[in-house]
């Protein structure tokens, strides 16, 4: 059973209650991917439309070492309705990018064969067949290397100019495979 | 679909303490969730995450901060915890954290996502920040410090969630 203890200042004090695990509906489980390590796609199709919001968690090694980043593309739409901005940090100094009218989405972030790059790309109102479709990133890769291109904090969003429903998630490296250490998870969030 | 987001552990403060632990962590989740609200802590301190009681330095932070004037960018890197934040507090500031670590029970090195918003009407702060902590070991506790001599004020409540992918 899982303990929870506080230290006070000077004396130690036990406190704490547990929760059992309620069961929950409004946060689940839609899809989850592993790298295969001879791949460096990974794609969710057919999600469900029955959700008010997406979110994406990604905790990925890659099979070499490189600054580079998270490419995605919605619906297999490859023509120029993408744009994207990201707000960055690499421990000595903030920074910005973006892009406009591109043929994907990006977010620049360094990978690792044993550092792992972690994500949460979250797609807000995702099913609306009336709505040009936002993402939020936050994402970033630590390697204990001081104030290099090797470490970095990122927040992004991306836009897909287009009203249809996200019915396909493909997120991928350019140039690099997942190990089968990745983990790729796509949960749905309930409206009321 | 199974219920995937679940509340494991939590705890407020009836008196002030230095420490917030949660042990025994089960391994039974794909991710974690921290969430932390901490009601004021002593002048001048920061906060830190340790894992399973380890205080070597094998932990490094980069962090992504904006003051209300400056965004700049800083790091701890060989570092003998997780640096939440990297500036000195008001003990009757309100800091909201949460920690998000991914695949913690698994084989490779964890890397965790931290965001901590701290506003002071006038001054405070926003961070954001990856953390990472070089063992390959599950993680199975989880230590919440002050990192120097001082309190987390009454009040001040934790709560850690699992997250677990079909």
């Amino acid at each position: 059973m899982p303990l929870i203890t506080t230290r006070a200042n000077a004396s130690a004090t036990g406190y704490g209650a547990f929760l059992g695990a309620a069961a929950s509906t409004a946060f689940e489980s839609i899809a989850t991917a592993t790298g295969t390590g001879s791949s460096g796609t990974i794609t969710f199709s057919s999600i469900p439309s029955t959700y008010q919001h997406l979110q994406l968690r990604v905790c990925a090694i890659a099979d070499a070492s490189s600054l580079s980043s998270f490419r995605m593309e919605i619906n297999g739409v490859t023509s120029s309705v993408y744009s994207y901005h990201q707000l960055n940090g690499n421990g000595t100094a903030a920074s910005a990018t973006g892009g406009a009218t591109q043929s994907l989405m990006l977010f620049s972030t360094p990978f690792h064969t044993s550092h792992p790059t972690v994500a949460i790309f979250d797609f807000h109102d995702y099913a609306s067949t009336t709505k040009n479709k936002t993402v939020r990133a936050f994402y970033g890769n630590n390697q204990n290397v001081p104030g290099t291109s090797d470490q970095i904090i990122a927040l992004g969003s991306g836009l897909y100019q287009q009203t249809t429903a996200i019915s396909s998630i493909k997120i991928y490296h350019p140039s690099q495979n997942f190990t089968t250490a990745s983990t790729f998870a796509l949960y749905g969030i309930k409206g009321a | 679909m199974p219920a995937t987001y679940e509340p494991i552990a939590t705890t407020t403060l009836s008196t002030a303490a230095s420490t917030i632990t949660f042990s025994s962590i089960p391994g039974t989740y794909t991710d974690l969730r921290l969430v932390l609200v901490i009601t004021g802590m002593s002048a001048g301190n920061r906060t830190g995450i340790q894992f399973n009681g380890d205080t070597a330095s094998n932990y490094s932070t980069t962090r992504l901060q904006g003051d209300g004037t400056t965004a700049s960018s800083t790091d701890n890197n060989t570092n003998p915890n997780i640096r939440i934040t990297d500036v000195n507090q008001l003990s009757t500031s309100l800091q909201f954290i949460t920690l998000d670590l991914f695949s913690y029970a698994g084989s490779t090195f964890k890397t965790a996502l931290a965001e901590l918003s701290n506003d002071r009407n006038s001054a405070g702060s926003v961070y954001r920040s990856v953390g990472l902590y070089r063992s390959t070991s599950a993680i199975n506790s989880l230590n919440i410090m002050l990192l120097s001599a001082g309190t987390m004020s009454t009040g001040t409540t934790a709560t850690l969630y699992g997250i677990k992918a079909a």
